[in-house]
């Protein structure tokens, strides 16, 4: 047993002088440079948030639909764009003929698409003007919006 | 724990199904329906407040002093003006319209909101103006019916300094205005009682553009009786009045084509240009001011170099916030004052008079004292005068109206503003 032992000591002590032996500097003339690639990947991630349903009041013209990044990790110039895309017109669930027009709006203009370059908040409307209110007959209207999110290279 | 868990996943799926969630890794292109959902109620609540002086009836029932109703939502209904005995109708109108009345019946069609129809009747002697039935007042096609979630004060659009609806005159004029220059010199092409105009037909980029402007004309003081006050020298005594412009209202003037608003109070008028009025709501108070009396400390000191001559009025424009309200007169690019001159040249013969216009300074200014420079004066604008505005003053003869068609006319550049004559 005693052998065993000291077998495995100097199997040891034998490997530790060979990895000493790695670090050892023999040419102490001029110094040395080398270079090591470090890689790695990072995934790219992000989230928006959509809201699912947007009630609108009775005679409002303007109602929010809030868009928003919540997390932003994605390659330099690369954007996350979201557009929109809609019948434009709130049908009545009774009467699908009865309908109630509207626009979304982003600022003063038709909103069509946005680009987020980072986390953050931009506002949209839904607008119904006084007018489509004012002659729309009873009943609950609904229209469904389309919101497709991509994330694009920005050439500039 | 397991409970608390529990709750927490139920809390979570709650937060997600009210919010839709995009999330993805890497790129690639994720699409997501958003509901959009109206409710358009199929009833509204109409609330009838009769003055004093007169019931209304309707559908053979007698309603006097405030009643309440539904109306099936774009229903008609009709309302008979049955003045007592002594009494003569003055006036109807619903959220700062005057409705026009046929004889004795008010015709409300096609109802498509909560409202307040406010009918007022004055005791048949010593009456000097009948709002609404002097056939210059615009009839109402009877679909201005809105929220009456408003307060009572809300409905009406003037209102007097301690928030009661008084009655005015409402007009509409049609001007050719030069779109491009900011003195805003307009010249009446015709007066339209109509409806309104296509808003393309007011393009800036006009050299000149039909203006359609809603003339909102505040009356004299009256007393409890309904006649109208005088002072001393027998002239009609006019009070401070406000404006509400509530967001609804404006976009409705908006795509009925006007362009301007004119609040007109005893011998003044504030010109709004409607594009530059946000969407928000907001309130306009003009106050005719006898000279020097109510002004601050500071503002006197300020004045001291100044002959001041003619009449005095104080403008200013505030938007609600989540605060409170905020003064946004001076955000409200080419916002006009203009002065019937023959009130300013009416007390001292001068060949030129100059406005000046002081902002609201707070007693012990004297920081700002010494910041303000004279921008605040400025040149005099010679401005024609609609004569239709003028016959607000009925002490001016013809021949007066022909000699008084020009105005001082002058922007306001700063907050809560006085302007006066030098």
């Amino acid at each position: 047993m005693k052998k065993i032992l000291l077998w495995m000591l100097s199997f040891c002590l034998f490997g530790s002088m060979t990895a000493m032996a790695d670090n050892v500097i023999t040419d102490t003339a001029a110094d040395k440079t080398a270079s090591t690639t470090v890689s790695t990947t990072v995934e790219a991630a992000y989230s928006v948030v959509i809201p699912a349903s947007v009630p609108i009041t009775y005679g409002a013209i303007s109602s929010d639909l809030l868009l928003s990044v919540t997390a932003f990790r994605l390659a330099p110039k690369q954007v996350i764009r979201v557009s929109a895309s809609s019948g434009g017109t709130l049908k009545n669930s009774v009467d699908p003929t009865k309908i109630i027009a509207y626009q979304i709006k982003q600022g003063n203009a038709v909103f069509q698409s946005t680009d987020f370059k980072g986390v953050g908040k931009q506002k949209l409307t839904v607008e119904i003007t006084s007018a489509a209110w004012n002659t729309a007959a009873a009943g609950t209207y609904t229209d469904m919006v389309t919101f497709t999110v991509s994330t694009p290279v920005l050439e500039n | 724990m397991k409970r608390r868990h529990e709750m927490h996943n139920c809390w979570h799926f709650l937060t997600l199904s009210a919010l839709f969630l995009v999330f993805l890794l890497g790129t690639g292109t994720a699409a997501q329906n958003t509901n959009i959902v109206a409710k358009v109620p199929s009833a509204h609540t109409v609330v009838i407040n009769c003055g004093a002086g007169g019931s209304v009836f309707m559908d053979g029932q007698e309603y006097s002093g405030r009643s309440e109703f539904e109306v099936p939502r774009l229903n008609s209904f009709t309302l008979t003006i049955q003045p007592k005995e002594g009494y003569q109708f003055e006036a109807a109108w619903c959220n700062g319209q005057v409705l026009g009345i046929s004889g004795s019946r008010l015709t409300i069609s096609g109802v498509y909101a909560d409202g307040t129809i406010y009918v007022s009747f004055c005791k048949k002697s010593g009456q000097t103006n009948e709002p609404g039935n002097n056939g210059e007042t615009e009839k109402s096609d009877g679909q201005d019916i809105t929220d009456a979630s408003q307060d009572a004060a809300a409905e009406s659009i003037v209102i007097d300094e301690n928030g009661k609806p008084v009655p005015y005159e409402q007009k509409i004029l049609r001007i050719t205005e030069n779109a491009d220059t900011d003195n805003g010199t307009g010249q009446e092409k015709e007066t339209n009682a109509g409806g309104g105009a296509d808003p393309d037909e007011n393009a800036d980029a006009d050299e000149t553009s039909d203006q359609l402007v809603m003339v909102i004309r505040t009356l004299p003081e009256q007393n409890e009786s309904g006649e109208f006050l005088s002072d001393a020298a027998g002239n009609p005594v006019y009070a401070a009045r406000s404006l509400l412009l509530s967001a609804r209202l404006l976009q409705d003037w908006t795509e009925q084509g006007y362009t301007q608003v004119w609040f007109v109070v005893k011998d003044a008028v504030l010109v709004l240009p409607l594009k530059q009025l946000k969407k928000e709501a907001c309130q306009v108070v003009l106050t005719p001011l006898e000279l020097q009396k109510e002004l601050t400390e500071s503002q006197r000191k300020l004045l001291k170099e100044f002959e001041l001559a003619g009449p005095m009025y104080h403008a200013k424009i505030t938007a609600k916030t989540e605060d409170g309200a905020a003064d946004i007169t001076d955000q409200i690019q080419n916002l006009r004052i203009r002065m019937l001159s023959k009130t300013v040249f009416s007390e001292k013969e001068r060949q030129e008079m100059k406005l000046l216009l002081l902002p609201d300074l707070p007693e012990n200014a004297e920081e700002e004292l010494k910041q303000l420079d004279m921008k605040y004066i400025t040149e005099k604008e010679a401005s024609v005068w609609l004569e239709e505005i003028l016959r607000m003053d009925e002490t001016l003869t013809e021949e007066e109206l022909q000699q008084t068609v020009y105005c001082f006319e002058a922007k306001l550049p700063c907050a809560g503003v006085t302007v006066m004559a030098y």
